[in-house]
């Protein structure tokens, strides 16, 4: 039972570990932030495997309980708990190494820039949204009507592209 | 720029930012992360219990061992109290959301009861645990005020069980300005702004 749960971990993780990453990059306030709470992430997730009921893709359910996360890692409560989780098995290759700040990649910075810049409802619905999910995912893992969802994307991707042409 | 242009930027990055883990030592130390987590929140939940289990032992033997009446029925009544607080701090704890599973409205909602559940025992304690301290503390001196040597002990003893009690009244006031009123609000905004 174990193996099998650990199977279905490992492989989920494998197709959804850089979307829950680049999730945590819009919660942290630094890339050594991020490390930690892509850390936290990976063990609250393993921690609720056991509870997963299949009554949606896992992919879904990973990104929720990362956002619920990713909502608690400001508090002191969770800094405190942060001392507890300790990981070399995860290694971040050119994260925030200097060549990733070249022109070519401006884009890329200048959206991450605007993103931080979004209150946190919109920092949700964004993250989500960036990643390719469909409304109705969204809507099921935010807990707000596809409608609401459509309208906000709609809005939140405005102001991103205000944001950006005025850095770019 | 166009905006389907965004979702392919943000997606870009996995071009260069790449996530790599060892999957049999990410295992282990996922396990043994989480048994250390486990075992320090058990010990925050026993530190609770142990504080107020040695009042209770401490004041039973009092009233075991000191033959004045008052203060035995003191003895008693502390005890009670300390059983009130435990029993107030453990229901408050068990509003914490623990179901990461939640979706994220409703997830938002659990920590904004369990946040203001965390006010109210904060704000009233001094009346429940504090406030009533005083007359019973009185009374667990009162049989010893005829014994003149003890007089000025039991002078001193009474004003640091009101300097204590002024104390932590004002403490949890400035735990509910510094840390739990900024995150109602903060979670009040977040509510509002999904909604909106």
């Amino acid at each position: 039972m174990k193996n099998e749960q650990e199977t279905i971990f490992l492989t989920a993780l494998e197709q959804n570990q850089e979307k829950l990453f680049r999730v945590c990059s819009i919660y942290a306030k630094d890339d050594e932030d991020t490390k930690d709470l892509f850390q936290e992430v990976l063990v609250h997730i393993w921690r609720s495997m056991s509870t997963f009921k299949g009554n949606s893709a896992i992919g879904t359910w990973m990104f929720r309980v990362a956002l619920n996360i990713c909502l608690r890692f400001k508090s002191k409560h969770t800094k405190n708990q942060q001392r507890f989780i300790r990981m070399d098995s995860i290694t971040i290759a050119n994260f925030g190494a200097e060549e990733n700040r070249t022109a070519e990649n401006e884009k890329l910075n200048s959206l991450r820039t605007c993103v931080k810049k979004l209150n946190e409802g919109d920092k949700a619905i964004v993250a989500l949204y960036l990643e390719g999910l469909a409304y109705k995912e969204i809507s099921s893992i935010l807990g707000l009507s596809e409608n609401h969802i459509a309208v906000k994307v709609k809005r939140i991707k405005s102001k991103l592209l205000n944001c950006i042409n005025e850095i770019v | 720029m166009m905006e389907d242009e965004l979702i392919k930027i943000w997606q870009s990055s996995s071009n260069q930012e790449r996530v790599k883990f060892e999957k049999s030592k990410l295992m282990i130390e996922l396990q043994s992360s989480l048994g250390r987590l486990h075992r320090w929140w058990k010990y925050l939940e026993l530190l609770e219990i142990i504080s107020v289990v040695i009042g209770i032992i401490a004041f039973a033997f009092i009233f075991y061992w000191v033959p004045f009446t008052t203060v035995k029925i003191a003895s008693i009544l502390i005890i009670v109290l300390g059983i009130v607080t435990l029993t107030k701090i453990l229901g408050v704890n068990k509003t914490k959301p623990s179901d990461l599973q939640e979706n994220y409205l409703k997830y938002l909602k659990k920590i904004k009861v369990h946040l203001e559940a965390q006010k109210k025992l904060l704000e009233t304690y001094f009346y429940w645990g504090i406030l009533p301290l005083f007359p019973i503390m009185l009374l667990f001196l009162f049989d010893f005020w005829e014994i003149p040597e003890k007089r000025t002990i039991i002078v001193i003893t009474y004003l640091i069980t009101i300097v204590m009690g002024i104390y932590g009244y004002f403490l949890n006031k400035q735990r509910v300005k510094n840390e739990i009123d900024p995150r109602i609000t903060k979670v009040d905004a977040l509510i509002k702004e999904l909604k909106e």
